[in-house]
């Protein structure tokens, strides 16, 4: 499976694409600036200064950044760089997308990221921050008070993100979603590099929890399931992985934790049995979506590139 | 004037349509001359090659209809495309081997030697057959829309835009030197249609990866060729390379790889029917993923608010439609795919359909659809001189 499709929607609102002025239809949308693979990078700078030339775009809640070329030349620290130095024309963008970059435009671990600070920086108030694609992806040592929301989607996560988010300092995040991949596309952690995260001394507010599109998510199960930030997640989501029913048994503990409310374990490999014990022992909500089969021995995850 | 139009009216001298039995394309051009009480001939394409006394009136108006979706009309062109598909490096089937070829969902059999086939139909039917009729569509125009490089080459000489493409493209090798710097090229069969046999590849430095609507199997040590019903996708470069050179006897067409509109959630492109030269009905052709033809996952957009959105360049593209009708003067009705650009502000075609007027359900401005609109052009208009 691949992300095939653009966002629809985004920061509740509907996604717009913007080009021109022509394309402006008022601030209730969320924007989609992108260039082509035939343009590369230089030309979302204009779009972002058009857009920030539309007189209400002061009102402007959430953009998003799609393609901005697919060669490793096409760097997204221009396109950063540019939306940061707009957030004068911008006061109110409490959401922003990196990267909604379908499958065909470019393979998720060839996306060339860069170092998101300077957005986190520039938008004090931003609640929800996504950004797609592991390679080049930093976030140096950020503080932003606003941010509620931190998703990072990736075909392979660099294990130095993960060490990075634990310096940052995001006193009101609530929700972590991190795409932690497969190792032949960039993740070269273990299981041991969510350790830090999961002790719970970091995001005082953090309540929803996202180790998704994992390859292996079985060894990290056992972590996950008796690490100290458990006691104050209403949500765990391990969805998009290759959840075995071995896995699985250790999620049974999960019993301990009355006040998680919603276990997510769509796109899953687990016996019908398993799913029926996980929803009989467990209190929470257990959802159990787009089961799949294995094929032979191997079980791809959701971005298996 | 013994192949080109009439002054007569349309209706008084008989009309014949050469198509497959049961063909809907056939069954649609007989509904629309019902309108006006015409019941044409029909003649079959096995009638055609087999001999048989062919039930028209010299001097009739004749459509000649797509030869495709069927299998014995399928059979009967490998027989005829074998003698020119001897004469090239290719893995001929010999006639006596066709009638026991199996019959599989997706396999593609030679589609080379179809394709000879069916220009050798269509360069020796009308003249030795079908006697001095008014043609809708002539053969030899139908045989330059089934050869991509040649329609791409006869519009760029008239200077219509259409995308970068090589003149020749012999294999892999070949089309990684020519379109290697542009990082992303479209690989098709020169004669191929209904999105059959693509390769969209795409280079980086990171490396190179391609979606196919085509995969290879080998069964009982022999390579056979299935279209695929959702884009493969492939990551590795020999084996990407393996397949276009697999796929090179068959005659490729290689142009750029142009990134697609978007609206509605999807990539799209356009297909016009022009009848007598001007542009008639439109559908804009939505996916998810660079092949709008394909079947599976695609589907028609609401093609109002594309106009919406394009404003006054929606009639620009409507007559880029035309010019490239133009260049086809022996083709009373065509369907033109046309490409627009990401960006919106450039558009090219990319395809000119000989039998590209058949579009379900879509209807001009008088609620006619394109079979009953070129048919009534037909009976209220006199044709081009």
């Amino acid at each position: 499976m691949t992300i095939g499709e653009h966002l629809d929607e985004f920061h509740g609102q509907p996604v717009v694409d913007f080009q021109t002025a022509d394309d402006w239809v008022g601030p209730g949308k969320s924007y989609r600036i992108k260039g082509s693979w035939e343009e590369g990078s230089e030309g979302i700078g204009e779009i972002l200064e058009e857009l920030a030339a539309v007189p209400e775009a002061a009102q402007l809640k959430a953009i998003v950044i799609g393609l901005w070329g697919s060669e490793p030349a096409d760097k997204a620290t221009e396109v950063i760089d540019a939306l940061a130095n707009l957030s004068s024309s911008f006061p109110k963008l409490t959401g922003l997308f990196l990267g909604d970059i379908s499958f065909e435009e470019n393979e998720m671990s060839w996306i060339e990221q860069g170092d998101v600070a300077p957005l986190l920086l520039a938008y004090p108030k931003l609640k929800e921050f996504w950004v797609r694609g592991g390679s080049g992806l930093t976030f140096s040592t950020v503080k932003n008070s606003s941010l509620e929301i931190l998703g990072i989607q990736t075909g392979g996560l660099p294990r130095s993100v993960i060490r990075e988010l634990t310096r940052c300092d995001f006193p009101n995040l609530k929700t972590l979603e991190l795409w932690i991949g497969d190792v032949g596309y960039g993740w070269d952690g273990t299981p041991e590099d969510l350790q830090p995260l999961l002790g719970g001394n970091f995001f005082p507010k953090l309540e929803s929890l996202g180790i998704c599109n994992c390859d292996g998510i079985d060894e990290f199960v056992p972590l996950i399931v008796n690490a100290p930030l458990m006691s104050r997640l209403t949500k765990l989501d391990l969805s998009k992985g290759n959840l075995s029913d071995v896995g699985a048994r250790s999620l049974l503990e999960l019993k301990r934790y009355p006040q998680l409310k919603t276990l997510d374990l769509s796109h899953h490999y687990l016996s019908e049995g398993m799913v029926a014990q996980l929803r009989k022992e467990l209190s929470c909500e257990v959802i159990a979506d787009d089961p799949q089969e294995a094929d032979g021995e191997w079980r791809s995850i959701y971005v298996s590139e | 004037m013994e192949n080109g139009a009439a002054s007569m009216s349309a209706s008084d001298r008989g009309w014949a349509i050469v198509g497959n039995a049961g063909c809907r394309r056939v069954e649609a051009w007989k509904a629309a001359l019902a309108r006006h009480r015409v019941v044409p001939s029909h003649v079959s394409y096995e009638d055609l090659l087999a001999d048989n006394p062919l039930p028209m009136t010299a001097g009739c108006r004749v459509r000649l209809e797509s030869a495709a979706e069927n299998p014995r009309t399928y059979r009967m062109l490998l027989k005829l495309g074998y003698a020119q598909a001897c004469q090239n490096p290719y893995p001929a089937i010999e006639p006596d081997q066709v009638d026991a070829l199996p019959c599989e969902r997706g396999l593609l059999h030679a589609p080379r030697q179809a394709h000879w086939g069916f220009e050798r139909l269509l360069a020796s039917a009308g003249a030795l057959r079908l006697g001095p009729c008014h043609y809708l569509n002539q053969g030899r125009d139908i045989a330059l829309q089934y050869d991509k490089t040649a329609t791409l080459s006869h519009l760029r000489q008239n200077g219509l835009p259409v995308p970068e493409f090589a003149d020749e493209a012999t294999g892999y090798e070949s089309i990684r030197e020519r379109f290697r710097s542009r990082g992303r090229v479209m690989v098709k069969w020169r004669h191929g249609s209904g999105g059959a046999g693509c390769i969209a590849i795409h280079w980086s430095a990171k490396g190179t990866r391609a979606f196919a609507t085509v995969s290879e199997e080998i069964k009982d040590g022999k390579s056979r060729l299935y279209a695929a019903k959702k884009p493969r996708y492939l990551r590795d470069e020999t084996e990407i390379a393996h397949l276009v050179n697999r796929l090179a006897c068959e005659g490729l067409h290689a142009e750029a790889w142009l990134p697609k509109a978007r609206d509605q959630g999807h990539n799209f492109d356009l297909r016009i029917v022009t009848i007598a030269g001007k542009a008639t009905h439109a559908v804009a052709r939505g996916s998810p993923h660079t092949f709008t033809n394909l079947n599976l996952g695609n589907r028609r957009l609401d093609l109002q608010p594309i106009i919406t959105k394009l404003g006054a360049r929606w009639s620009q593209i409507l007559e880029l439609a035309q010019k490239a009708a133009a260049c086809f003067p022996e083709s009373y009705t065509l369907g033109i795919d046309i490409l627009v650009h990401a960006d919106l502000q450039k558009w090219v075609v990319l395809e000119v359909n000989a039998f590209g007027n058949q579009l379900h359900g879509i209807t001009n401005a008088q609620g006619l659809n394109t079979y009953e609109a070129a048919v009534d052009s037909l009976m209220t208009e006199p044709v081009r001189p």
